[in-house]
C-alpha cells in the first residue's frame, strides 16, 4: 500500500484509545486494517451496508445534501466513519474514562 | 376609815348622831358581855350600829345598881316604849373606854339607823370604787407623739382592688409550644414497661399478588463470529488473511518508484497465486484478490493517497480530541460522586517523630517555623486560639487571668529529641506567629497578642544547653555534696529558658495581634520616607514587614547601626547596679540596645483615607529574599548540619512592592505603595496603601497566603475552602481557583517543584497539588490525623532526606519525611510552569476581553438581565414587605384585641352587672333553698338509672347480633336428632364382592405371615444383662436411699468418741495447776 496512507493510518491507530483503523474499498473489501481479519471484515461489511443506508437517508432527505461522516456512540466504543465515493476510512475507539 | 380615803370633790360625809335623845355612855367589857355587845364580834367600826334587847340593858342596870353604866340613863330607858335599843359603838381610838351611843327615843333611833344607813352604804360605795377604778381622761406626758407614728394614718381615700386568682389552672386551655427537647432535663421520658400484659399477634400468612418482573440484566454474550454472507464479502476471512499476509509480506518491501514495475511483478506472481488458488475455488477471494491488485496501481495509490489526505485532518482532530475529552460523557452522575484520589506508594509520606508538650496543653500551634540554617531545628509557639479552628467555649476566662498567670510557651525542638524541647523561649504575652531570619542564624522574631514585636537572640543558647560539662572526679563530688547541703536552694539559673531580647516600643507597635511576618530582601532597604531602595553591595540590611488585625502592615528595620535614631531615648541605666556580673554579660546581644526602643520605619494602612474600616490582615505574600545556603561542617558533635547563608545579589529591577493580603473575612487585596519624598511629621510616617484590586473569592478566614518561591509573580491563597492561584498580570480575580468539600487550613508552596504545592486541610489530610499534571484536583491525598490539621511547614534546607512539619488540632507537631517523589529538581519545570501560567493568563484575558465585547455588542440583553434582576428584587421587596405589613397588622390586631379585653375587664359597668347578675342568681337560690351540692346529690339516683338503662339496651342489642347463634344452639340442645339428619351418612369402602376380596386378603396373609415370622426369627429380641451391673445399680440405689443412715453413723460414733475422751481433758486442767505451783515453788526456793 501506499506510504502515505499507511502512515496516515499508522498515525491516527497510535492515538489513545483507538482500537483499530480499518480502510475499505468500494467493494467492501478491507484493504488496509489494523485490526483482525476476522474483525475488519465483519466492520468493513457491517458498516459499509450502514453508510450506503445513511447516506441514502441523507440524501432522500435533502437531495442536494451528501453523508460526509458518521460517528456511532456506543457503550463500549465510539466508531467514527468517514465515507467517500471510493473508500471508507473506519476508525474505533474506547473514550477515555 | 373615811379619812383615808379622801375624795377631793365630794364634802366628807360625817354621820351625825349628836341629836337629841341620843346619849354617849361608856360600856366596860363585861357589860359589853352582858348585853351581847362585844367589839369587834357584835359591833365593828363598819357596822357601829346594833339593837340590844331592853331586858337585858334593864338586867344590868338591875344588877348593878348605881354602879351600872346604864344608870344615869335608867329613866330614860324605863320610859323607852319598844323592845330594843339600838346602840352604837364610837369608833375613837385616842381614848382607853369604849364609848358607846344609846338612842333613848323612837325619834333618835329613827334617825341613827338612817345615818348608820346612808353612811354603811357610802362606805360601800367608796370601797367599790377603790376597788372597781373608772377610767379617767388621757393626761399627755409626751409619749404620744411616738404612738402616733406608729399608727397608720389614710392619707388618700382607701382604693377598691379586686384580685381574681386563677384557679384551677389545670382545665384552663394551654397553647402549645415548641420546646426543645433536648435541652431541658424533662424534655423526654422513656416508657419502659412494667408489669405490662403482651397480647401476643400471630403472625399470617396473607395472600397476594404481585407483579414480578425480571429484572435487567446486563450481559455480553459473543456471538458466534459468522463469516460474511452478504453481497460485499463473499469470502473466507481466513483465507483472506493468508492472502493479504503473503500479500502484505511482498508489498512492503517494494518501494514507491518502482510501483509500476512492481506491479507488473506482483501481477505475475498473483497469477502464480491464483492458479494455485484457484483450486482452492472460492469465488469470494476472487473479489478480492482483484481488490489487491488493483491496489498496485499507481492511479489507485493516487485515489487512496488523496481519500487519505482529505479525511486525514478532520479524523485526526476527532480522534484527538476523543483522546482528549468524552464530549458525550454525561457529567451529572459525576458532579454528585466523589471521585477519589488515588495514590501511588511512591507518594505517602512516612511519620518521623512528633513533638507535643505539656505546657502546650489545651493550645493550638499557632505557629511552627524551621530553622532556615541548622538541619532539624523548629521553634513552635502556641496560642489558646487558632485561626482556622472555630471553637465553642462555653465561659471566657478571665484575660487579666489569663495574661498574668498563663503560660506563653515558645519552644524549640529538634529532630533528634521529640520528649522534650531544647529551649523554652519566654515571652509576656501570647506569641501568635514567629520567623527565623533567613540570613542570621541567631534571630528569631515572634508577634505577640498584643502587637508587639519580641525577638530572641539564641546564639549560643542551643551550645549551652547541649553542652556536657566534664568534671574531673574531684569537682563532681564536691558538687555532689555542696548540692546535698543546699537542698533548699532552688536553681534558677536554666540554661534552657532563654529571655527574650528585644521587645519592642508598645505605643509605636500594632494595636493588634500580629498575623505574619514576612523579610525584606537583605539587598534593599525601605526607608523611613518608604522608599525601597537597593543596597550598596557591601550592604545588608535586616528588615521585616509585619502584619496585624488591626490593618496595618509595619515595616521594621534591626540594624544595629540604625539604634542613632533611637539614641534621644536612651533608658536609665539603674544606679544601684553600677555593672553587671561579667558571667551575665558573656551572651550580651548586640541587639540588646533595642529592647523597649524598637519602632517600625514605616506604616502601611490597608484602607481608604477618611474611612474607618480596616482590613483585618490575617497573611500577606511578598517576595522572599533569595538566599543560597551551603553546607559548612561544623564539630559540634550534635548530629546536626550547619549552613551557611550567601546572598544572591539581586537589581533594581528585583524590586516588588506588591503584596498580597488576605483578610479574616475573606477578602483578598493586591496593594502597593508609593512612599513619600519627605517626612509626614508622624513619629512613624504612614501611607494609605493602594489598594490595585480587591477580590471577595474566599469563604473563609485566609489562612495562607505565599508567593511561588520560583516565579515570584504567582501567589497561592489558601481561605475557606477555596484555594486560589493569583498572577500579578491579572488583575481582579484569580488565574485559577478550586473548591473543596471541606475547610483548607494552610498551603505552601514546594521548594523543589514550582508547580507543587501541599494543602492541609480540616479532615486531617494533606492535599498535593501540582499544576502540571492537573489542576482539578489533588495528585494526592494522604490522610495524616484523625482531627483537623492547622499547619504546614517545610524544612527549607537543601537535603537529600528532607522533612516537612505539620501541626494537628490537638497541640502536637509531627514531622513526616518528604517522599523523594516530591523532590526532584528539574530546572524545566520552571519554564513549563511558566507556559502553564501564561496559557492560562491568555485563556482568562481573551474571555474577560470577549465577555466585555459582548457586553458592549449586546447591551439590550445586560439591560433586560438587569431589568429582570430589578424585577426579581422588587418582587422580593414587594413580598417582604407584605410578610412585614401583614406581621405589623397581626400584631397590631393582637394589641388590640388585648386592650379590649382589659377594657372589658376594667370596664366598670361591666362589673357591676356582673356583680348584679351574680346578686340575682345568690339571692333566687337563697329564697328557693337551692343547694348545688344538694341537687347534684339528688341527681345521683336519676343518673344511675339512666345508666343502667342504657347498659340493658346495649346488652339487647349484643344480644340480637348473636341470635342467630343462639338460636343454632338451642336447636341443637333441644333437637340433637335434627341436626344429626344433616350429617353424612358414612359410605362403606367395601365394594360389594366380598369373596374376592376375602381371597386377597387371605393371600396377602399368609405371604405377611411368613415375612413377619421371618423377620422375628432373623432378628431375635436380645437383651443386654449382666448380674454385675445389675448388682451394682442396686448397691447404688441402695446407698442412695440409705445416704442418711450414714449421718447416724457418724453421729453414733463421735458418741461414742466423745464418752472415751471426757475425762483426760479433766485430768489435764486439774494437773495444770499443780505443775504451776511447783514452779512457783521452785522460783521462790
Amino acid at each position: 500500500m501506499a506510504n502515505e496512507a499507511e502512515e496516515t493510518v499508522r498515525k491516527l491507530s497510535a492515538h489513545k484509545g483507538v482500537v483499530g483503523v480499518v480502510v475499505v474499498n468500494g467493494e467492501g473489501i478491507p484493504i488496509k486494517t489494523t485490526l483482525d481479519n476476522h474483525v475488519s471484515v465483519q466492520y468493513a461489511g457491517l458498516l459499509g451496508s450502514l453508510v450506503d443506508k445513511a447516506k441514502s437517508v441523507v440524501r432522500d432527505l435533502d437531495p442536494t445534501n451528501d453523508l460526509t461522516f458518521l460517528r456511532i456512540r456506543s457503550k463500549k466504543s465510539e466508531v467514527m466513519v468517514a465515507p467517500d465515493k471510493e473508500f471508507i476510512l473506519i476508525v474505533v475507539q474506547n473514550p477515555v474514562e | 376609815m373615811s379619812t383615808q380615803q379622801p375624795l377631793p370633790r365630794r364634802k366628807r360625809f360625817i354621820p351625825k348622831y349628836d341629836v337629841e335623845g341620843v346619849h354617849k355612855i361608856v360600856i366596860g367589857e363585861e357589860t359589853q358581855n352582858q348585853i351581847e355587845l362585844v367589839i369587834g364580834t357584835h359591833v365593828n367600826a363598819q357596822f357601829p350600829w346594833k339593837s340590844v334587847n331592853k331586858a337585858k340593858v334593864m338586867e344590868t342596870i338591875e344588877l348593878g345598881g348605881e354602879l351600872s353604866e346604864f344608870f344615869s340613863l335608867k329613866g330614860l330607858l324605863e320610859a323607852y316604849p319598844g323592845e330594843e335599843i339600838l346602840m352604837g359603838y364610837i369608833v375613837d381610838e385616842s381614848k382607853d373606854v369604849d364609848e358607846f351611843y344609846v338612842c333613848c327615843t323612837n325619834e333618835a333611833k329613827e334617825h341613827c339607823k338612817q345615818q348608820s344607813d346612808r353612811f354603811i352604804r357610802r362606805q360601800e360605795k367608796k370601797l367599790e370604787k377603790a376597788v372597781q377604778k373608772k377610767p379617767r381622761p388621757w393626761k399627755s406626758l409626751g409619749s404620744d407623739k411616738e404612738l402616733k407614728e406608729l399608727i397608720p394614718i389614710n392619707q388618700r381615700p382607701l382604693m377598691e382592688i379586686e384580685i381574681r386568682a386563677k384557679f384551677p389552672k389545670e382545665n384552663d386551655p394551654k397553647t402549645l409550644q415548641v420546646r426543645d427537647t433536648n435541652s431541658s432535663r424533662d424534655g423526654y421520658i422513656e416508657l419502659t414497661p412494667y408489669r405490662q400484659k403482651f397480647n401476643s399477634v400471630f403472625s399470617r400468612r396473607v395472600d397476594c399478588a404481585t407483579q414480578v418482573a425480571p429484572p435487567m440484566i446486563h450481559s455480553y454474550a459473543q456471538t458466534l463470529l459468522k463469516y460474511p454472507q452478504n453481497m460485499w464479502t463473499q469470502s473466507i476471512a481466513d483465507a483472506l488473511g493468508k492472502v493479504d499476509d503473503t500479500e502484505a509480506g511482498g508489498d512492503t518491501g517494494n518501494d514507491n518508484e518502482n510501483a509500476e514495475v512492481g506491479a507488473n511483478k506482483m501481477g505475475s506472481s498473483d497469477e502464480d497465486e491464483e492458479d494455485e488458488k484457484e483450486a482452492s475455488d472460492e469465488v469470494g477471494l476472487l473479489a478480492y484478490k482483484n481488490a489487491i491488485l488493483r491496489m498496485r496501481r499507481p492511479s489507485y495509490i493516487k485515489m487512496i493517497n488523496n481519500f487519505m489526505e482529505s479525511q486525514k485532518c478532520e479524523v485526526n482532530s476527532i480522534v484527538e480530541l476523543n483522546t482528549v475529552m468524552d464530549m458525550y460523557c454525561n457529567d451529572y452522575p459525576n458532579l454528585v460522586s466523589e471521585q477519589t484520589v488515588d495514590i501511588y506508594d511512591t507518594m505517602t509520606f512516612e511519620e518521623y517523630v512528633c513533638f507535643t508538650d505539656v505546657r502546650a496543653k489545651d493550645k493550638y500551634i499557632s505557629c511552627a517555623v524551621f530553622h532556615p540554617m541548622w538541619s532539624g531545628i523548629v521553634a513552635i509557639c502556641y496560642a489558646d486560639g487558632s485561626p482556622t479552628v472555630m471553637k465553642t467555649v462555653s465561659s471566657r476566662a478571665d484575660p487579666i487571668q489569663r495574661a498574668v498567670y498563663g503560660l506563653n510557651p515558645v519552644l524549640i525542638w529538634t529532630h533528634i529529641d521529640s520528649l522534650l524541647p531544647k529551649l523554652y523561649l519566654e515571652a509576656p504575652r501570647e506569641v501568635k506567629i514567629l520567623s527565623f531570619c533567613p540570613f542570621n542564624e541567631n534571630i528569631l522574631i515572634g508577634g505577640c497578642v498584643n502587637g508587639q514585636i519580641i525577638i530572641w537572640d539564641i546564639s549560643n543558647k542551643l551550645e549551652n544547653v547541649e553542652k556536657i560539662e566534664v568534671l574531673s572526679e574531684k569537682r563532681e563530688k564536691y558538687r555532689i555534696a555542696m548540692k546535698a547541703h543546699m537542698g533548699w536552694m532552688k536553681n534558677v539559673q536554666d540554661n534552657a529558658v532563654v529571655q527574650p531580647t528585644v521587645l519592642s516600643n508598645l505605643v509605636t507597635s500594632h494595636y493588634g495581634p500580629i498575623t505574619s511576618i514576612n523579610w525584606l530582601s537583605p539587598n534593599f532597604t525601605v526607608t523611613p520616607q518608604g522608599k525601597t531602595v537597593l543596597n550598596s553591595p557591601k550592604k545588608k540590611s535586616l528588615m521585616f514587614f509585619t502584619g496585624s488585625d488591626d490593618g496595618v502592615i509595619l515595616i521594621w528595620n534591626l540594624s544595629v547601626e540604625n539604634v542613632t535614631q533611637f539614641e534621644g531615648k536612651k533608658v536609665k541605666k539603674s544606679k544601684r547596679v553600677l555593672q553587671r556580673p561579667l558571667g551575665l554579660l558573656v551572651d550580651e546581644s548586640e541587639f540588646k540596645v533595642l529592647d523597649r526602643v524598637l519602632q517600625p520605619c514605616y506604616k502601611l494602612k490597608l484602607g481608604t483615607a477618611g474611612e474607618m474600616s480596616t482590613l483585618p490582615l490575617q497573611s500577606f505574600a511578598m517576595n522572599t529574599p533569595i538566599i543560597k545556603y551551603i553546607y559548612t561542617p561544623r564539630n559540634t558533635g550534635s548530629g546536626r548540619k550547619y549552613f551557611k547563608s550567601e546572598i544572591v545579589r539581586e537589581c533594581d529591577a528585583d524590586i516588588n512592592t506588591i503584596l498580597y493580603c488576605g483578610s479574616q473575612h475573606g477578602e483578598l487585596v493586591q496593594i502597593t505603595w508609593e512612599g513619600h519624598e519627605f517626612n509626614t511629621g508622624e513619629v512613624v510616617n504612614s501611607e494609605y496603601a493602594e489598594i490595585k484590586f480587591s477580590c471577595c473569592i474566599h469563604d473563609g478566614i485566609v489562612a495562607s497566603s505565599q508567593k511561588n518561591p520560583f516565579i515570584t509573580n504567582v501567589t497561592l491563597t489558601v481561605g475557606g475552602k477555596i484555594l486560589a492561584i493569583w498572577s500579578d498580570k491579572l488583575t481582579g480575580k484569580p488565574l485559577t481557583w478550586k473548591k473543596r468539600p471541606y475547610r483548607l487550613t494552610a498551603g505552601v508552596w514546594s521548594l523543589y517543584k514550582p508547580s507543587l504545592f501541599f494543602i492541609t486541610t480540616s479532615e486531617g489530610d494533606l492535599e498535593v497539588w501540582d499544576l502540571l499534571l492537573r489542576s482539578d484536583q489533588p495528585i494526592a491525598i494522604q490522610t495524616l490525623s484523625g482531627n483537623m490539621l492547622t499547619g504546614i511547614s517545610l524544612h527549607t534546607l537543601p537535603l537529600a532526606k528532607n522533612i516537612i512539619g505539620v501541626s494537628d488540632v490537638n497541640g502536637s507537631f509531627r514531622l513526616f519525611l518528604d517522599p523523594p517523589i516530591f523532590m526532584i529538581e528539574n530546572p524545566t519545570y520552571i519554564g513549563r510552569m511558566e507556559a502553564t501560567i501564561i496559557r492560562e493568563l491568555k485563556v482568562m484575558q481573551s474571555f474577560i476581553e470577549w465577555q466585555d465585547e459582548w457586553m458592549r455588542n449586546n447591551p439590550e440583553i445586560l439591560l433586560e438581565m438587569k431589568r429582570k434582576e430589578g424585577e426579581l428584587l422588587a418582587l422580593k421587596e414587594e413580598e417582604k414587605r407584605k410578610q412585614r405589613e401583614e406581621e405589623e397588622k397581626k400584631l397590631e390586631e393582637e394589641a388590640e384585641a388585648r386592650r379590649q379585653e382589659k377594657m372589658k375587664v376594667v370596664g366598670p359597668e361591666e362589673r357591676w352587672q356582673k356583680i348584679i347578675q351574680k346578686l340575682i342568681e345568690r339571692t333566687i337560690a337563697v329564697k328557693k333553698r337551692i343547694n348545688r351540692a344538694e341537687l347534684i346529690e339528688h341527681e345521683k339516683p336519676l343518673r344511675e338509672l339512666e345508666a343502667q338503662r342504657l347498659e340493658k339496651e346495649r346488652r339487647m342489642l349484643e344480644i340480637m347480633k348473636n341470635q342467630k347463634s343462639i338460636f343454632n344452639d338451642t336447636v341443637a340442645i333441644l333437637f340433637p336428632e335434627a341436626i344429626k339428619k344433616e350429617e353424612k351418612v358414612k359410605k362403606s369402602l367395601l365394594s360389594g364382592k366380598k369373596s374376592t376380596l376375602k381371597e386377597t386378603y387371605l393371600e396377602e396373609y399368609s405371604a405377611l405371615k411368613n415375612s413377619a415370622l421371618s423377620t422375628v426369627h432373623d432378628n431375635p429380641f436380645k437383651v443386654a444383662f449382666s448380674w454385675e451391673a445389675t448388682l451394682a445399680e442396686g448397691t447404688e440405689r441402695r446407698q442412695a436411699l440409705n445416704a442418711h443412715e450414714d449421718f447416724i453413723k457418724l453421729h453414733k460414733c463421735r458418741i461414742v468418741e466423745e464418752g472415751t475422751n471426757y475425762s483426760p481433758p479433766a485430768v489435764e486442767t486439774k494437773v495444770a495447776p499443780v505443775i504451776v505451783e511447783d514452779e512457783e515453788i521452785q522460783g521462790e526456793i
